[in-house]
This record gives C-alpha cells, sequence and structure tokens, in this order.
C-alpha cells in the first residue's frame, strides 16, 4: 500500500497524459480530461500546503523565541489578512463600505495588492540592479579567451540592443563615410548566430535529459520522489 | 595610496549612487534617441496585423509586479493593436499574482481609450493553477477548465465566447511571460501540439533562450524585454511608456560597460606591475 | 484619498525595501517578512477563489460525485502535516508528479527535441554566400556545442578541439545572456525610479 498505491498512480496519470497524447479517440480524451482537472485541484492544494507550511514555521520560530522572531509577527499577520480578505463573502466586505469584496478590483484586497504586493516586488528586483553594475566592476575580469569572447558578447549586445548603438554608428559611419555594419546590426547577428547555436544545442541536451527522466519516473524506475529507492 | 588602489577599494555604495544618478538622469532629461524596430519585434506586429475582425485571440499573461517594467508595456500595446484590429480577446495567466495587472491594462487601454465592452469585446478569465496541464486542458474546453471569470462571473454566456471553446476556434495566441511557467511551456505544449501560432513578449532575461524557437518558425513573433516592447510600441503607436524608458536604459547600459572596462583597466594594470598573481 | 494613502505605502515600502542597500536593516527585514506574508496569503486566497470554489466546490454542490476523488486526493496530501500517516500523501504527489512527467515527455520531445533537430537541418547551397556561411556556423555551432556536452568520450584529439569549439560558441551565447540581463535589470530599475518620482512624488 506504501509503495504501490503511489507508483500505480503515478504510472496512470503519466500513461494518460502519454496515451492521451497519441490516441485522439473520445473517450480517451474525456479520461485524460478528467485526469488533467483533478491534477489541477491537486496544484493548488499543493500550494495551500506549502504556504500552510510557512505559517508553521513562522509559529514555530515565536513559540521558540528563536533569533529575529519578532519579524514572524508581520509576516503572520499579512499572510492572515490576506486570507481573510481573499476568501470570506463578498457582500461582508461591501456590506462595510468598500466598492468590492473578495479578490476583485477594488476591494481591500486588491488595494494592498497594488499598494503593498506589487511596489515591494518591484523593488526587491530592482535591486538586482545595483549588484549587477558593482559585479561588472569588481568580478568582470578577462583572464582567458573564453572570457574575452564573453565579455565582448556582452558588451557588443548591451550597447547594439538599445537605442544609442544605433546612434553611436550612425554618427561614426557618418564621419568616416562608409556604410559599415552597425552595432545593431552586429548584436542582431550575434543573437541569430552564435548564441542562436549554442542554445539550440542547450535546449537539445536539455530536453533529452528531461526525456530521459520523464521516461525513468512514468516506467517506474525512479523513485525518490514517491518515497521509493 | 594609488588611485588604483582606491578605486578597487571603491566603496560598492558610490557604484550604487553613479548606477541610480546615471539610470535617473534622461527620466528628468530625455535625450530622444530614435528606436528602430528589430525583425523579432516586425513580426510580432505582422502576426497581429494578419488576423481578421472577429477573430478569437487568447492572450496568454504569465508574470507577476516583479516584472511589471518590462511586461506590462508590451501587453499594453499588445491590448492596443488587437482592438485596433477589432478581435475579441480573452485573456487567461497560469501566475496568480497577474490577472489584476491584466484588468489594469484592460481597463485603461480595452475600455479607456477604444470603448470596448467587458463580456462582449474582452474578457479576463483570470487565474487557474496547474501549470503545463492547464494549458493542455484549454485545448479540450475552455468553460471547462475556466467556468467562471476572474470576478466570478459564468463566462458561458458572454459574448465574447461565443463559437470558441477551445484552440481549435482560436487565431492566435499571445503569450507575455516571465518565466515558468511561460512561453516554453507554449510552444512545447501547446504550439507543437494544437499547431496554433503564438507570438511571444518575453523578459530580457530569458529572451535569448527563446531565439531557437523564433528562428525555427514556433514562435511567430518575439519581443525581448523594454527594448523588444518600445520597438513593438513604435510599431504599434509611435511611441508608449517603454519607448520613453530607452534612454534611461541606454545610459544604464553604458555605465555597466564603463564599470567593465574600469574594472578590466586596473586589473589590466595590476598585472603588468605583477602584483596580481 | 485612498490613491493618496496607497502611493505613500507603495512608496514608503519601496523605499524600505532599498534601505538594503546601504546595510542590512530593521526597517528592511520588517518590509521583506511583510511581504512574504503577504504573497503567501495572496496565493491562497487566489488558489480559493479560482480553483477550489469553482473548479471543485462548485461541481460537488452540483451533484459531480466523481469531483470528491480529486478532494480527497487533496486532503491526503495535508497528511504530510500530521506527525503520523504522512506516507499517505506519495498518493498525490505521485499522481502530480506523474501527470507533469507525462506532459513533459511529450512537450520536450515534441516541442525541443524534434523541432530545433528539424530547425537545425540547413542548406549550405542557398545561392546567398553570407546565408551559406549563416548557415553552416549554425550547424557548426549545434554540433560542437552539443559535443562539448558530450562526457561519455575523452575531450581530447579531434573530440578536444570540436569541444574547444563549442566552448567559444558558449561564451557567445553567455555573453548575450549576460547583455540581456542587464537589460532587465535596468529595466526594473527604471519601472521603480519612475514610480518614486513620477507616481508619488509628482515630479517626472
Amino acid at each position: 500500500m506504501r509503495r504501490e498505491i503511489p507508483l500505480f498512480l503515478t504510472i496512470f496519470f503519466g500513461c494518460m497524459m502519454v496515451i492521451g497524447f497519441f490516441v485522439p479517440h473520445p473517450i480517451v480524451n474525456e479520461a485524460r480530461s478528467r485526469v488533467e482537472e483533478w491534477t489541477i485541484i491537486l496544484a493548488a492544494a499543493a500550494v495551500v500546503l506549502g504556504v500552510a507550511n510557512v505559517a508553521r514555521i513562522h509559529m514555530h520560530k515565536i513559540s521558540r523565541r528563536d533569533r529575529d522572531f519578532q519579524y514572524s509577527f508581520p509576516l503572520l499577520f499579512a499572510l492572515f489578512l490576506m486570507i481573510l480578505l481573499g476568501i470570506v463573502p463578498k457582500d461582508w466586505i461591501t456590506s462595510m463600505g468598500f466598492p468590492a469584496g473578495g479578490t476583485d478590483e477594488g476591494s481591500p484586497f486588491d488595494w494592498l495588492y497594488n499598494n503593498a504586493y506589487v511596489p515591494m516586488q518591484g523593488t526587491m528586483f530592482a535591486l538586482l540592479a545595483f549588484y549587477i553594475a558593482s559585479a561588472a566592476f569588481r568580478a568582470f575580469r578577462i583572464r582567458t579567451v573564453e572570457a574575452a569572447l564573453l565579455a565582448i558578447t556582452a558588451v557588443l549586445v548591451m550597447i547594439g540592443r538599445v537605442p544609442v548603438g544605433g546612434s553611436i554608428s550612425n554618427w561614426f559611419n557618418g564621419l568616416i563615410h562608409l556604410d559599415l555594419w552597425t552595432l545593431p546590426e552586429i548584436q542582431q547577428w550575434i543573437m541569430d548566430i552564435p548564441n542562436l547555436a549554442a542554445k539550440r544545442a542547450i535546449l537539445i541536451g536539455a530536453a533529452l535529459g528531461a526525456i530521459a527522466t520523464s521516461l525513468k519516473i512514468i516506467l517506474g524506475i525512479e523513485r525518490s520522489a514517491i518515497g521509493g529507492d | 595610496m594609488d588611485w588604483k588602489t582606491r578605486l578597487e577599494r571603491l566603496d560598492r555604495r558610490i557604484i550604487f549612487l553613479v548606477i541610480f544618478f546615471a539610470v535617473l538622469m534622461p527620466l528628468f532629461f530625455p535625450l530622444g534617441l530614435s528606436i528602430t524596430p528589430g525583425p523579432e519585434a516586425t513580426a510580432f506586429h505582422a502576426a497581429i496585423e494578419a488576423l481578421q475582425p472577429g477573430d478569437a485571440v487568447y492572450l496568454a499573461a504569465d508574470y507577476d509586479p516583479g516584472s511589471l517594467p518590462e511586461l506590462q508595456p508590451m501587453l499594453e500595446a499588445a491590448i492596443e493593436q488587437l482592438c485596433k484590429k477589432d478581435v475579441r480577446i480573452i485573456a487567461g495567466s497560469l501566475w496568480p499574482a497577474c490577472p489584476p495587472l491584466v484588468n489594469r491594462a484592460f481597463t485603461q487601454i480595452a475600455e479607456g481609450r477604444f470603448q470596448k465592452v467587458y463580456g462582449t469585446d474582452y474578457v479576463n478569465l483570470g487565474f487557474k493553477e496547474g501549470r503545463e496541464v492547464v494549458m493542455n486542458q484549454l485545448g479540450q474546453s475552455i468553460r471547462g477548465v475556466y467556468p467562471v471569470d476572474s470576478a466570478g462571473a459564468p463566462i458561458g454566456d458572454m459574448p465574447v465566447m461565443s463559437g470558441v471553446d477551445s484552440y481549435a476556434d482560436i487565431k492566435l495566441i499571445v503569450n507575455v511571460s516571465a518565466g515558468y511557467p511561460g512561453t516554453k511551456e507554449w510552444v512545447q505544449q501547446v504550439r507543437s501540439r494544437y499547431s496554433i501560432p503564438i507570438v511571444a513578449g518575453c523578459t530580457a532575461v530569458s529572451a535569448p533562450e527563446y531565439f531557437p524557437y523564433f528562428q525555427s518558425g514556433q514562435l511567430s513573433g518575439l519581443l525581448g524585454g523594454l527594448a523588444g516592447a518600445a520597438e513593438y510600441e513604435v510599431l504599434v503607436s509611435g511611441s508608449g511608456p517603454a519607448a520613453k524608458k530607452m534612454d534611461a536604459q541606454s545610459l544604464g547600459h553604458i555605465v555597466i560597460i564603463g564599470f567593465i572596462l574600469l574594472g578590466n583597466l586596473i586589473y589590466f594594470l595590476r598585472s603588468r606591475e605583477g602584483s596580481v598573481a | 484619498m485612498p490613491e493618496l494613502v496607497g502611493n505613500t505605502l507603495a512608496g514608503l515600502l519601496t523605499l524600505a525595501i532599498f534601505s538594503f542597500l546601504y546595510k542590512d536593516n530593521v526597517v528592511y527585514k520588517f518590509a521583506e517578512h511583510l511581504f512574504v506574508g503577504l504573497a503567501a496569503g495572496y496565493y491562497v486566497a487566489f488558489q480559493y477563489r479560482t480553483v477550489f470554489q469553482p473548479n471543485l466546490w462548485d461541481r460537488l454542490v452540483a451533484g459531480d460525485i466523481v469531483s470528491f476523488i480529486p478532494l480527497a486526493l487533496a486532503i491526503l496530501l495535508f497528511t504530510r502535516m500530521l506527525p503520523s500517516g504522512q506516507w499517505l500523501s506519495r498518493w498525490p504527489m505521485g499522481a502530480m508528479i506523474g501527470a507533469y512527467a507525462g506532459l513533459q515527455l511529450i512537450g520536450f520531445l515534441q516541442g525541443d527535441l524534434i523541432a530545433q533537430v528539424q530547425a537545425n537541418i540547413l542548406s549550405v547551397n542557398t545561392g546567398s554566400w553570407v546565408t551559406n556561411v549563416n548557415n553552416f556556423l549554425l550547424i557548426v555551432g549545434v554540433l560542437t556545442t552539443l559535443v562539448y556536452f558530450f562526457f561519455s568520450t575523452e575531450h581530447k584529439g579531434a573530440v578536444g578541439a570540436l569541444s574547444k569549439a563549442g566552448i567559444y560558441f558558449l561564451m557567445i551565447s553567455f555573453g548575450a545572456s549576460y547583455g540581456f540581463t542587464v537589460m532587465a535589470r535596468m529595466s526594473l530599475l527604471i519601472g521603480r525610479l519612475e514610480f518614486l518620482f513620477g507616481d508619488w512624488l509628482h515630479l517626472l
């Protein structure tokens, strides 16, 4: 029971997806469709499980008075507030004078999303601009031919991909009265030929790996994720 | 302490300040550099131009606020072009934090500028968990996956959905993607299986990976990052929010190139002095 | 009024996150934890509104008995949090892993492997020498990069030379990726600065 049923479910769900692709019969399609609907619900439940785990970890942190446990209070407060605002019946929220309830536009849930979630997530990603600048100065050292190729390509792409690249090329071509390749053209060639070749090889290699792993899972050879060896 | 040592020990916060001002200044004092659309953006634009009035398009918006500055302009410009072409827009998302961003763009562009009617000309189906499974399920039945729209209203009676219930009824997928699940999965699961054309706008980080898909014809158009968005805006309306940011983008790139060159100059001089192993 | 309050809150939270650039501090940590809580709560509420309610609950209420199967499997998933009986969570895990493995198998096979190999079968006799050279480079680039990733043979002699060429192609592609990554990061910073100085402070 502990091993056989998970293994059976893995093989059954996996095979349904593959058979559904090769056999477009209505009965097979209907069965595959059902299996897919169930998977959607399970995937949603897995997200809730993950969040429940985060909540549990932070509750433990508070109860054990771990280091920085104080920060778990705003985390749990925000977590439960968002859940509450999002799932209570919409008319409860509107009866309090808000224009909308649930997760709809104009609801308190939406207000928190727009004015807290959006700016904080956007800024966290924006921080990386500063660190990439710092790394460009401190860590980007051209020590080998390979590093030189990487650096030259990076510079050409960075300058050729933005409008200033075209402006520089036009100015330079005008200066020497020649019609040389412009920086945007060089950049485009890099992207379309050598970059594309390497990226395509990576795609092919990764596809082979993913196909092998998926086959091992569906055939029951790879069982570590469901508690097997 | 000589200048090389001083530069080597430069406080990183000074570097932060340099990049901060380099990006900020062009926002106050634009340089007005001209933008020339590349082949990928031109193909993206052409694929939508080829649509006929009344055609149904699936707008797959798969991103979150972390990529808002790059991808929201693409979404807005795509909605603008789709509205100009008078096609029906059916939007859905596989990223939970995306539906409000789609609503924002619809309200601003479709409703605000083109007086399109929700439920008749466009609909936001909202988020659905399940990633590749949802992509495949949409090929069976859109109503099966999305019985209701993002606000909980049943989609079955909406005029925008009349005669549309699977990819067979969709003429084009317009994907705006920040990663997984996104462009790669749409190509793998839907383009190959249902032979429906896809155009994609994606973050600059993931764009180089999708060039093989564009060259192979699996993607009919590709927009990479803010530059791609700006090129597309030029094609759709001559300018837009992304195009206005390209001066700041240009200066930011020049500063990064300057840092790479300066860092290597110091390294080169140190090597000649023999102080670098 | 709510817009002013909202913009002010958004502005202050933006500054709280940016404060990390000076050094790690209490304000940043507070904002960081607040964000994690908001995001996690947001996801759960959305799963309820967009999946559990329309795709499960409404169908159960409408008398769709088969929907008890995913309900039961979903409940079993939560046995993972119990002190005992955790093995039951492997049932839904097995189902999910199987379904995604099946989809990935088809997707990678048809979407990536076959389509990309097919797209790289190019002519080097097209009538245009530029296209011929480019096509030749594409063929050589893909093959040499694949040789580099082939570790079953020692990279010596001819294989070593081919793999070295593959490394050069890879380095160019990494350089291109770096250039695009810089572009992405700068765009995000521009977005935040535009919010701070435009939407919030109205200076732009």
